[in-house]
């Protein structure tokens, strides 16, 4: 019996399939790590809203506080949007012929609520708490960016596991004085790190790191 | 040292009496695992369907998940804060008496109910059905609207014209002042209800009123009335007492005050204590009160007054016990009819046990028995002048008015217009009235309840009901005082309650709940003494704390003490019916712990919830001794025709230790079929064999075997073992469930301690030591009284579902803390030990050890934490876990909830999905809610604060939770008791659930000073010391006769098996 002798294209074919096999295998693992990675697929999403409610305007150029609207940061695990009435406090008044205003306007009439669209969203299997973290110092820029700065606002950081992992367990570069949380702009005046290491010993900042304190 | 031999009082533990026995069915279960489910055939249309899944599943997901909406408020009403919980004091009223509550409301919504910390009738702690019942609020199967029948047609109609046809009724009544009109109500104590009938009273004087409840306490008023004059109720105090003879009573679950008494209960069972509390129970049935009991005498309810009477009689002749004044009449009636009748060892014992304790000794009878009965009860307590017990004497109209008088009245004819209010009476009238017929007859009548149920669907208009949690209400707790209900959502449905139904008949408009409230809050006493208060503040206090101290009337507190007796009634009639002797088969009829009389059926969690002693869950059956089952030929599951006075129903037995002799005791409250699809699941409707003469028991029955079986869903038989095994097991569950007497334990307080000898722990892994908080909880089995409370606020608070009866069978059931019953001794006559599971949180985990994706954790406070997004669904912790703990959702239980049926759900907790493991948390929501808000008020947290559902819902307080190692605190505390164990220690799994070994008080009795030996042995096995039963002879020889079969069987199970 004569042995079978492959055709000679097929010593190129030996060389490229395993290439093309790794080289698919890479290229795809790469393509999910960045394409499917929060960073990718979270990071500035700015869906379109019922009210063109411009952060810039309201918290950057008229200077109100965050806190003015989102009121429970500091008492309730959520924070909260503010009721139309909260809008209508000035907006009774203020451009009040805006076609702008119209939806906040037939809110506060109709007793139905505005239906904003969630921005900074995490699984329904995390539980979060803000005002934890607002009353420990941890500011609002740095988990939402610098919104005063956003007309719509979008979603400045991923907001993924690994990424709050990342703070929980070295928390010092994104501590500041409590009082400071919703200074978008403050800088601090010393050392970043030693002034969050400190602020971690006064205040006895020590964030958990067990599955349970964010799943149950 | 050798291990000490205590006197193990009870013998070898057994779990259900097919162990001992040696039950087919059982070794099914034990050599297949589980008892294999008829799955059916595949057909094609499931095959097709399973296709099409898998073809959606092939489709691609958006990148990022759906957008969500977020609706704040247009007006957020003040003091609210969006996802954070509200507390509001309310009350929820079961005829007639208000057990104090605090419910919580999310978003404005209840999802959570638990007792008044600031009531002294709570202390914080509730009831079952309490807990069960924010699940009733959002009920699919609520009525949703007004209903007229017309003819044959249904219509659905509104208020409005509800409205109008009332008017129209009590325009056609104006004429005759009100004759011909009737109205049907609950028993109730609303101060507001109370002015509302008398208006209406007013407005037409000839009309009708009638009160009406199928499991009323009416024996117990009659009795008062029979022994003092006046209506009255008992309230027990066990602060005071020493010794309480509980007769056909079951003082911890179902009685109104059940969770005050739970509470004393706990309190007094200290061994510690200078006297601890004995209690001794003589009933037909098994309830709570019996299993706890340090003496229980099983006896057919026609025997029970004739216990009593020999009590009493030799209380006076042999602890020569003076007569009270105005007693020398039931006395001599009870040497007329109960002298020659055999007394039990028990009654001579109790009558000693009595008397040596004196004014701190109580006796106390069941609303089961008659008049006859409760007035001996009230002889002993005056005679021995009772310090323990006292009596409120109640207004007349909290006995007033029957449904014997409606029924009559009805059958004469002379009911034109019939309006029943929140009763049901054409399901459980008695059956010789035959009231759903004769409502038929009536021209003109209405129906106002939660469900169009069985009543509503035989009157002509039904109206929706508001329920409690929706409703404007007040009523009076079991002592008194004076609760307000106040609603927390708005009516789902458009009902209405009872007093504003009222209001609309007293005044032809309608006036919300809130102002009536409000108006009759004036009525009500409470302003006699405002102390420089406003009206305003005292209602605003009263609102705030949920109730204010008054009682039933100012001028008459609860009397203290009764030197004389002055009877009203005559109680001679009863007692002579109850000496003779009854014949053939005796029932029982019981209220069910779950349902009541059935209007609880349609709750899925109260189904599901296994009965307290026979484990039974969607089902109700005739529970009978095994005596009586021998006798019968039947074996549990198999169908039955029981009949009595002519009328027949067909319902499986369930045989179970402990039951009286030839008596079968029939839960009630099953069996519904115009309830919701929930109760049309569940039981056998034993209504029609319940006569007038005859409401609590009767004799004379006959039960037939049909030859059919029935499968009965209880999990008191999962996870068979083998003989071998049942054998390590016996004496096992003698090491898991500690106890001893009360003799013994003030020798050697450590007995807990030399029950197991292990070797020294030594660990294969590296032992983490905890230095911030240690979470753990202390179960004292000493003070558990089985309820079940514990499981049913587990299941509220942490979203657990309910998986029907199929998987119970299975195993499945997904209850995260169960309550284990173990029986121990004479078949006829066992004791009972309870012992509530649950996660035990082992430092050392067997589960954690196993997880192939890390899916269980250990925090760094202790508790083993469950991830489940991670979890994929292996099983093997559940495998691994030495105490079978852990559930897994075999199916989507919690998928298809309607909008409604989800408002339930409590938000801070994940709904667990299909495939996914799931077990006690010990309430890591609670714990992260307690430990945000302290680091948000910049404090530590303080021992007490954070509080699990089950440890704030025990109204016995036998769950303690807290942290380790915090040196002040309570369970810190408790875990140095000499009493103080560990479930399996020999694992070395270091446990933070630990249990405290049970003390049994019995009747010190002349060998009570004997001590045994220390010998080698350190297992249970004794004979039990507690009294033997043997009624007659002929039952202590059948019984005898059963004994010695089920340990033949057991013996020869042991001699012939592993090969």
């Amino acid at each position: 019996m004569s042995r079978f002798i492959f055709p000679a294209w097929t010593n190129q074919l030996k060389v490229l399939i395993p290439v093309l096999l790794l080289g698919g295998a890479a290229y795809l693992t790469l393509l999910v790590a960045w394409g499917a990675s929060p960073e990718t697929t979270d990071v500035g999403y700015q869906p379109v809203q019922p009210v063109p409610y411009s952060h810039a305007l309201h918290a950057g150029e008229l200077g109100i506080d965050c806190r003015y609207c989102h009121t429970s940061v500091e008492d309730s695990a959520h924070a909260n949007l503010p009721p139309t009435q909260t809008c209508m406090n000035c907006h009774q008044r203020v451009r009040t012929e805006s076609i702008k205003l119209v939806p906040v306007q037939e809110s506060f009439a109709s007793g139905l609520p505005v239906e904003w669209v969630r921005v900074h969203d995490l699984p329904d299997y995390v539980y979060f708490d803000h005002s934890v973290h607002v009353n420990q110092g941890v500011g609002c820029v740095e988990c939402h960016g610098r919104v005063d700065r956003m007309d719509e606002v979008w979603q400045h950081e991923p907001l993924s596991m690994s990424w709050c992992l990342d703070c929980h367990r070295d928390p010092a570069p994104h501590l500041r004085p409590a009082d400071e949380v919703t200074d978008m702009a403050w800088q601090p005046r010393e050392d970043r790190q030693a002034l969050g290491e400190e602020l971690m010993r006064l205040n006895n900042i020590s964030p958990p790191e067990d599955c349970a304190s964010c799943h149950r | 040292m050798s291990p000490l031999k205590h006197k193990h009082p009870e013998g070898p533990y057994w779990r259900s009496l097919g162990e001992l026995a040696g039950d087919p069915d059982l070794q099914q279960l034990i050599d297949h695992g589980v008892v294999p489910p008829d799955l059916g055939a595949p057909s094609r249309r499931g095959f097709l369907k399973a296709l099409g899944a898998s073809a959606a599943l092939a489709g691609l997901a958006a990148c990022r998940w759906p957008e969500e909406k977020i609706l704040p408020y247009a007006h957020r009403p003040a003091g609210q804060t969006p996802g954070t919980p509200q507390h509001f004091a309310t009350a929820m009223e079961i005829d007639g008496v208000a057990l104090p509550l605090v419910a919580t409301s999310y978003d404005g919504r209840p999802i959570k109910v638990d007792g008044n910390p600031a009531h002294p009738a709570s202390g914080g702690a509730s009831t079952t059905i309490a807990q069960a019942s924010v699940l009733g609020l959002y009920d699919p199967d609520r009525s949703r609207g007004v209903v007229e029948r017309d003819g044959a047609n249904e219509l659905n109609r509104d208020w409005a014209a509800a409205e109008a046809w009332l008017k129209g009724r009590l325009d056609a009544h104006a004429s005759d002042a009100g004759a011909g009109m009737h109205l049907l109500l609950p028993i109730t104590s609303s101060p507001t209800a109370q002015h509302l009938v008398e208006s209406i009273e007013a407005r037409l004087p000839r009309a009708t009123i009638h009160r009406w409840s199928p499991i009323s306490r009416r024996n117990e008023s009659l009795g008062a009335m029979a022994a003092l004059g006046q209506p009255g109720r008992p309230l027990l105090d066990l602060e005071q007492a020493h010794v309480v003879l509980a007769i056909d009573e079951d003082l911890f679950q179902g009685h109104p005050d059940a969770v005050r008494l739970s509470g004393q209960w706990g309190r007094r069972r200290d061994p510690d204590q200078e006297h601890m509390l004995q209690l001794i129970s003589v009933e037909s049935g098994f309830s709570l009160t019996g299993a706890v009991a340090d003496h229980r005498l099983p006896l057919a309810p026609s025997r029970i007054p004739g216990f009593l009477a020999a009590v009493a009689l030799a209380l006076f002749d042999q602890h020569h016990i003076a007569v009270p004044a105005g007693g020398e009449a039931i006395v001599s009636k009870l040497r007329e009819h109960f002298a020659n009748a055999q007394a039990h060892e028990l009654a001579a014992q109790a009558a000693q046990a009595l008397a040596s304790a004196s004014t701190h000794a109580a006796v106390v009878v069941g609303p089961g028995q008659g008049v006859g009965a409760h007035s001996i009860g009230w002889l002993i307590n005056s005679a021995l002048r009772s310090g323990a017990v006292k009596v409120l004497l109640l207004p007349d109209e909290q006995i007033s008015g029957t449904l014997e008088s409606l029924a009559a009245a009805v059958a004469g004819g002379s009911v034109q217009t019939l309006l029943v209010l929140d009763t049901n009476p054409a399901l459980d009238a008695p059956a010789d009235f035959d009231f759903a017929a004769a409502l038929a007859s009536v021209p003109h009548s209405a129906h106002l309840g939660l469900y169009r149920d069985e009543t509503g669907q035989a009157c002509q208009w039904h109206l929706p009901m508001a329920h409690y949690l929706e409703a404007w209400g007040d009523s009076r707790s079991w002592d008194g005082t004076l609760g307000i209900a106040q609603p927390l959502i708005e009516p789902l449905y458009t009902g209405r309650s009872v007093i504003e139904l009222l209001s609309f008949l007293a005044t032809g408009a309608h006036t919300p709940g809130y102002d009536l409230v409000r108006g009759g809050f004036a009525g009500a006493g409470v302003l006699d003494a405002l102390n420089g208060r406003t009206t305003e503040q005292v209602w605003s206090q009263a609102l705030a704390d949920g109730f204010t101290a008054t009682h039933f009337s100012q001028s008459d507190p609860p009397v203290s003490r009764f030197q004389a007796l002055t009877p009203s009634l005559d109680p001679s009639g009863d007692l002579a019916l109850s000496a003779a002797p009854a014949s053939g088969l005796q029932l029982r009829f019981a209220p069910c712990p779950k349902v009541l009389d059935g209007r609880f059926a349609n709750n899925a969690w109260l189904q599901e919830l296994p009965d307290p002693i026979s484990k039974l869950t969607w089902d109700n059956a005739a529970l009978m001794s095994p005596a009586t089952a021998l006798g019968l030929g039947v074996t549990s599951g198999d169908m039955l025709t029981i009949g009595v006075l002519g009328v027949s129903i067909e319902i499986p037995a369930c045989v179970m230790p402990g039951i009286a002799a030839d008596t079968a005791v029939l839960p009630l409250g099953y069996g519904r079929k115009a309830a919701g699809a929930v109760a049309a699941l569940a039981g056998v409707d034993v209504y029609p064999l319940r006569d007038s003469r005859s409401m609590w028991s009767v004799g004379g029955a006959t039960a037939t075997k049909l030859g059919r079986r029935h499968t009965l869903a209880s999990t008191q038989d999962h996870y068979g073992i083998d003989a071998r095994g049942a054998a390590e097991a016996e004496g096992r569950i003698s090491r898991l469930v500690r106890t001893a007497e009360l003799a013994d334990y003030k020798h050697h307080p450590d007995f807990a301690q030399h029950t197991v000898h292990a070797p020294p722990p030594i660990s294969s892994w590296k032992e983490h030591e905890y230095k911030a908080e240690a979470w753990g909880m202390i179960i004292d089995l000493n003070k558990c009284t089985g309820c079940g409370a514990c499981t049913m606020a587990c299941q509220a608070e942490n979203n657990i579902p309910v998986v029907g009866k199929d998987d119970v069978i299975m195993g499945r059931e997904m209850h995260w803390i169960r309550n284990d019953r173990y029986f121990a001794g004479d078949v006829e006559q066992p004791s009972v030990a309870f012992q509530p599971v649950t996660c035990m949180h082992c430092e050392l985990a067997p589960c954690e050890q196993v997880c192939p994706v890390a899916a269980t954790q250990h925090s760094d406070d202790g508790i083993n934490t469950m991830v489940y997004n991670r979890c994929v669904g292996t099983r093997y912790c559940a495998n691994n876990c030495p105490y079978k703990v852990r559930r897994f959702n075999f199916f989507a239980y919690t998928k298809g909830a309607s909008a409604i049926e989800q408002m339930v759900r409590n938000p801070e907790v994940t709904v667990r999905s299909r495939g996914v493991m799931e077990k006690c948390s010990f309430c890591q929501q609670r714990i992260s809610a307690a430990r945000i808000k302290a680091r948000n008020e910049g404090r530590e947290l303080r021992d007490g604060e954070v509080l699990p559902a089950c440890a704030q819902v025990c109204p016995a307080g036998a769950i303690s939770f807290g942290d380790y190692n915090d040196p002040d605190s309570r369970v810190a505390a408790l875990a140095q008791s000499p009493r103080t164990y560990e479930l399996l220690p020999e694992l070395n799994l270091k446990q933070r659930t630990r249990y405290m070994a049970r003390v049994k008080n019995p009747i010190a009795t002349a060998d009570a000073g004997e001590h045994d030996d220390h010998g080698d042995d350190g297992h249970g096995g004794q004979a039990p010391t507690t009294v033997h039963s043997a009624a007659t002879d002929e039952l202590g020889a059948r019984s005898a006769t059963a004994r010695q079969q089920s340990e033949k069987q057991q013996n020869s199970d042991h001699g012939g098996h592993n090969q």
